[in-house]
């Protein structure tokens, strides 16, 4: 047997083997009859940059800052960015606070997989950036192997410009070090050494992801941008389009991937834009009537310490349709909020509110209570009150009996210490 | 403090128990040291850490390791157990790295479990020195938060090939300042790199100096192994370089004993002998009597769980503490390892019951005893085993103790045969084509192929080109580039087991107490629904599996038994790939599939082994596709069996079938280059595929790595050999390094597998 025909077998049995230990699926692109070489300069109009390394195309689309894209027109963009837009996003506050939106580079990858490792190739990679007039957006593309490092170099002419910050969405996981990593197999240093990278996937995670769970930057243009995309590409076939390009030299399935490239890179704009104006003014950022957002935004404010805005925040959560168990941790954080401004009127409420509303007897507001009769006003007859008031409910209570006794002792514990208190206070009298 | 063994071999001697049953006492006299000096360029703080030990000489063997690396060249110790080979490599590596603070190191040890166990020495000289070096174990475990900085800072990294071949070579960019910087490989244990396993680990190698180069490096490599009989060519052959072997071993030994028991026949009849496990925790609690510190090891799980449940029991009759008796086994979890480890170490365990988990280096110091409870299989093994016993100041024994099975039987009566004999050869097949084009597709991902590049074999061109034509490279100016989204490495197991394990729940220690774990591969036999798993002499019985989710639940019991599972293989021929006629029988190769099913268990009572009932498995069968290479007889041959042929020889067809395997299993691997646990032989009498008696070779993994193809191609050359191996061999009528001993393949068969290979190759 010729070595060829051992290899089919060899090959063949692995596959075989696969197929019946996890049935194993593989989707791979027959190359169509019809296809031609056509270039990629046919189908889209764009430059040929030439580097020490080789040339490689690159396309340079202007758009004027009057578009609107779902809900927002770019010009907003400047409106709500970071810097301007008190970016309350914890940690990052401070850093991004003098950055101009022109010194933002918006930034996404299209590769040839998502395993990641040295063998994941970039072969589009889209950059936009504010000039004086325009969003502009460079897309660099590797029409073969050989011209990455043309690509490379080429990027990294734009990188070395007054770049201040990346954003990008899910950059910091995936696009970022796959970057790196073709920066080194290219032997080439990255440009991009003192820049600040904000990740979008991570502030709308905190702000969406309680109610949308998919956070998938296609679920969040869709749900939170209003941005429609007509005949998007899945992204789980682009690795096979190109596959399929390299090898018949047909470029024309090349164009949605670049149109779609294109179009993450504007939602990357928006959704910044988007995030900017919901931290800097909830109220007028069209949430709608998603409750669950709110406590999102007060929970970021909680973070940050500004336990005014946050309660601002939960109390317009409280305003909308929660779910009784949302409800009762909004209050539980509310009534928190209230407690550190000192405003105990309203945390008083709060915690006969959550002791109205819950079915089951829980401890907290009741201690709570307490500690604010016993403490602020000093009032032991109106804490020991509350604590037998506690005590009863729990006695009817049907739980645990373990659990049981661990409430009954706390409560027992303070009601001793309420006890000896009135004690003392009658000798002082 | 324990007393000379001396002492007590007189007392076997003397014991009318003992001494009919020694068929062998062999006397090794202790060895003086050879010391040598600190060699003038090792950093001085390194030496005064050494000197502060009490060391202030090397052992020559260590000198000379030190001086070959110091003159850059590739370096292979064969040493015994316990002659301070740590030392050969842990030197050079500190002193590299505090002369020059960028130098790296990589640490492959074959296991995880090894590899956190052999690091105790190099931390304690580490944590000596005035300069932190940084070292770090990068597996499975390592926290994700850690490996960033380890990545980049680590300045020893501690591995395994599993880690190396998944983890850090496709992803060599992250790792860009170790590879940069990278000076010394170190590889311990690296006898255990044989056969398929080797195959693989050769080509990792060929992948990580791919990578090293790429980035400017060239690592010198360090390598330790047991003794085998080719560590020189077997090193060359892993690494792809020269090396240069140090075996002039100068650690001091005490003299040692070697003694071979053969349990006592209870059934002459039926040639039914004591049992190995009483037998063998009656000699090791007279050694606990002498309070001599004594390692056990067992061939399998459920014999160390009963010598430690029964030498423990003695220890309580006697009111001594039963924890003076430990076992130690695979599935332990790591810091109950730990313990163990250190109360030998620090002598408060007397007694260690253990598989082969504790016959490669873990750092338990030095015993005076050790019983080995069957033969291990290898003399390799065995002499490694051994070597666990042996002070260096005064006398140790070693004490094989014989099962029934015909191997243990005929080694334990051919004690020459043990003590003359080369240990085995370390063989691996690096180009072995299933094994080379995984790991081609797994280089290309981590850097293009440049035409014109050499990966071992000469072929690789043709080999891309083929996986050009597959759409999974792409060639372009000069260069070949992965296309596919696939993670190729994944695609590969560098074992044939799977590394993943079963957890052990005791349900009753509350928060889901986990006690043990267990390989896929034993599941069926050891925790199947009804098991009595045996965890340090505790019994737990199984109460549910669950089979998804990879775990057992147990509960503590007191039960009189232990549990037995029955296991089953059949064979099913799936297709033929090529076949011929020649003479009188038909060679065949072809793909086949194996099921392995568990459908019964046995209850056995403890101490009279009496069965006590039995019990159902339900348990899904596993199945094994692989290819195979079949010699079908011919219808004469059959005709032939129990024919009287001539004086004292009549034909047998089954025990001359049996007899062909064992020999195939131990020839052909010298041509196919594997190891012989890498093929499995199986012979049926009347094969219903081929209504003819058949003999099987098939290749022992998942897919088959073409070892049957290459046995069909060479089908003459083997048989051939197969013959001359029996015709020359001075046995009468068998022995393992033929066809097997006589009580296996009978008195006729080595004659009838000679008028079997008569009939093949005419």
């Amino acid at each position: 047997m010729d070595l060829r025909d051992r290899l089919e077998k060899i090959e063949g049995l692995k596959k075989k083997v696969q197929q019946i230990s996890h049935s194993h699926q593989e989707r791979k692109y027959q190359v169509p009859k019809n296809s031609r070489s056509v270039p990629i300069s046919e189908i889209l109009t764009g430059n040929i940059v030439n580097t020490p390394h080789g040339s490689c195309f690159y396309t340079e689309k202007k758009i004027p800052l009057e578009t609107s894209f779902g809900d927002y027109s770019l010009l907003e963009a400047e409106q709500y960015f970071p810097g301007r837009a008190n970016f309350n996003i914890s940690r990052f506050k401070n850093k991004v606070a003098d950055i101009q939106l022109n010194q933002a580079l918006f930034f996404d990858t299209e590769t040839t997989g998502l395993a990641g490792g040295a063998g994941t190739y970039i072969f589009l990679l889209g950059l936009g950036y504010f000039t004086g007039d325009s969003f502009c957006v460079r897309q660099y593309f590797m029409s073969d192997y050989h011209e990455e490092e043309a690509l490379l170099w080429a990027v990294n002419q734009l990188f070395a410009q007054d770049f201040k910050l990346l954003v990008s969405y899910n950059g910091k996981c995936y696009d970022f070090p796959l970057m790196q990593t073709r920066f080194i197999m290219a032997r080439l240093p990255l440009q991009l050494t003192d820049h600040h990278h904000l990740d979008l996937l991570f502030p709308t995670r905190r702000l969406w992801k309680k109610r949308l769970q998919d956070c998938s930057l296609s679920n969040i243009e869709r749900r939170i941008l209003n941005i429609k995309r007509d005949e998007d590409i899945p992204g789980y076939l682009i690795p096979h389009v190109y596959f399929r390009y390299l090898q018949d030299k047909d470029a024309r399935p090349l164009k949605p991937i670049f149109e779609h490239n294109l179009q993450d890179i504007i939602s990357l704009v928006i959704l910044t834009t988007k995030i900017g104006q919901v931290l800097l003014d909830p109220f007028r950022a069209g949430m709608g009537n998603h409750g669950i957002d709110f406590y999102s935004i007060g929970k970021i404010y909680e973070g940050n310490k500004d336990y005014e805005y946050s309660s601002r925040c939960y109390e317009e959560a409280l305003n909308h349709n929660l779910t009784d168990e949302e409800s009762l941790e909004v209050l539980r954080l509310c009534s928190f909020a209230y407690k550190k401004q000192g405003n105990w009127k309203q945390a008083k409420k709060a915690w006969r509110d959550i002791i109205s509303l819950s079915n089951e007897f829980i401890l907290y507001p009741y201690e709570e209570l307490a500690k604010y009769y016993e403490h602020q006003l000093r009032d032991y007859f109106e804490a020991f009150n509350v604590l037998e008031e506690a005590l009863l409910c729990l006695e009817q209570q049907n739980i645990d009996p373990e659990n049981k006794d661990k409430l009954l002792r706390a409560l027992n514990y303070r009601l001793e210490r309420i006890k000896r208190k009135q004690a003392m206070s009658k000798l002082k009298k | 403090m324990s007393c000379d063994v001396s002492a007590i071999i007189q007392e076997l001697e003397n014991d009318f128990t003992v001494r009919p049953y020694l068929t062998a006492l062999e006397h090794l006299p202790a060895e003086e040291a050879c010391l040598a000096e600190f060699p003038n360029w090792l950093n001085s703080g390194l030496i005064d850490i050494l000197r502060k030990d009490g060391i202030n000489h090397l052992y020559s063997h260590q000198a000379s390791a030190l001086k070959a690396i110091n003159e850059g060249k590739n370096v292979v110790t064969v040493t015994p157990t316990a002659s301070g080979k740590t030392i050969c490599y842990n030197l050079p590596v500190l002193d590299a790295i505090i002369k020059k603070p960028e130098t790296r190191a990589i640490y492959l040890f074959p296991t995880k479990a090894l590899s956190q166990d052999q690091l105790g020495e190099l931390y304690r000289m580490i944590e000596a020195l005035d300069e932190p070096v940084k070292t770090f174990t990068y597996d499975g475990d390592t926290p994700v938060s850690a490996r960033s900085s380890i990545r980049k800072q680590g300045q020893i990294v501690v591995t395994n090939p599993d880690m190396l071949h998944t983890g850090i070579l496709p992803h060599h960019t992250k790792w860009h300042q170790l590879f940069q910087n990278l000076k010394y490989i170190v590889m311990d244990e690296i006898h255990i790199y044989r056969g398929v396993f080797g195959s693989h680990m050769a080509n990792v190698i060929r992948r990580l100096k791919r990578i090293c180069e790429f980035y400017g490096s060239k690592p010198q490599f360090i390598c330790c192994s047991a003794t085998i009989a080719n560590p020189l060519e077997f090193s060359e052959k892993i690494v792809g370089e020269k090396f240069t072997l140090i075996n002039n071993n100068g650690a001091p030994r005490g003299e040692k004993y070697f003694l071979f028991y053969n349990p006592p026949v209870v059934n002459r009849q039926l040639g039914i002998r004591k049992s190995l496990i009483k037998e063998t925790a009656r000699l090791v609690s007279k050694f606990l009597n002498y309070d001599i510190q004594s390692i056990v090891f067992a061939r399998s799980r459920l014999t160390t769980e009963l010598l430690t449940s029964y030498l423990k029991d003695y220890l309580v009759k006697k009111g001594i503490d039963r924890d003076q008796v430990r076992g130690y086994r695979g599935g332990y979890l790591p810091n109950l390892r730990r313990e163990i480890e250190k109360g030998l170490k620090e002598g408060k365990i007397k007694g260690v019951v253990s598989t082969n988990a504790l016959e490669l280096g873990v750092d338990i110091g030095q015993l005076d005893a050790c019983f080995i409870a069957g033969y291990p299989g290898t003399i390799s093994s065995t002499w490694q085993q051994a070597g666990r016993a042996g002070r260096r100041s005064h006398s140790s024994v070693a004490i094989l103790v014989a099962s029934s099975v015909p191997l243990d039987q005929y080694m334990i009566n051919a004690s020459d045969y043990f003590f003359k004999e080369t240990p085995e050869s370390a063989v691996i097949d690096p180009n072995n084509l299933s094994i080379l084009i995984s790991h081609i597709k797994c280089a290309a991902f981590e850097l293009p192929f440049i035409r014109g590049e050499k990966f071992g074999s000469e072929e690789l061109e043709e080999i891309l080109q083929f996986l050009e034509d597959k759409k999974m490279v792409h060639f372009t100016q000069n260069k070949w580039h992965w296309m596919s989204e696939a993670y190729p490495a994944d695609e590969v197991s560098l074992r044939s087991a799977s590394t993943e394990n079963f957890a052990i729940i005791d349900t009753e220690a509350g928060e889901n107490k986990v006690i043990g774990e267990v390989d896929r591969e034993s599941v069926a036999t050891t925790i199947h629904e009804g098991a009595i798993y045996i965890h340090e002499g505790d019994q737990y019985t199984i109460t549910r599996l669950d089979y998804d989710d990879y775990k057992a639940y147990a509960k503590k019991v007191d039960a009189d038994y232990y549990t037995d599972a029955q296991v089953e293989s059949h064979i099913k021929l799936l297709d033929v790939f090529e076949g011929h006629d020649q003479a009188n029988v038909k060679h065949q190769h072809g793909e086949i599939s194996i099921t392995t099913i568990s459908t019964m268990y046995k209850k056995v009572k403890f101490y009279t082994h009496e069965n006590l009932g039995y019990g159902k498995i339900n348990l899904p069968a596993e199945d094994m596709h692989t290819t195979a290479y079949w010699l079908v007889l011919s219808e004469e041959l059959n005709n032939y069996s129990g024919e009287k042929i001539q004086s004292g020889f009549t034909f047998d067809l089954g025990g001359g079938l049996l007899a062909l395997s064992n020999v195939m299993v131990n020839v052909a691997p010298l041509f196919i280059m594997c190891d012989p646990k890498d093929i499995r032989a199986v012979a049926q009498i009347r094969s219903p595929f081929t209504d003819l008696p058949t003999l099987f070779i098939y290749d022992n993994y998942p897919g088959g790595v073409g070892f049957s193809e290459k046995i069909y191609e060479l089908h003459d050359k083997i048989l051939k050999a197969a013959r001359d191996l029996i015709e020359n061999c001075g046995c009468d009528k068998g022995c393992p390094s033929c066809v097997g001993p006589i009580n296996q393949v009978g008195n006729h068969g080595k004659q009838s597998a000679l008028l079997i290979l008569k009939e093949a190759v005419r």
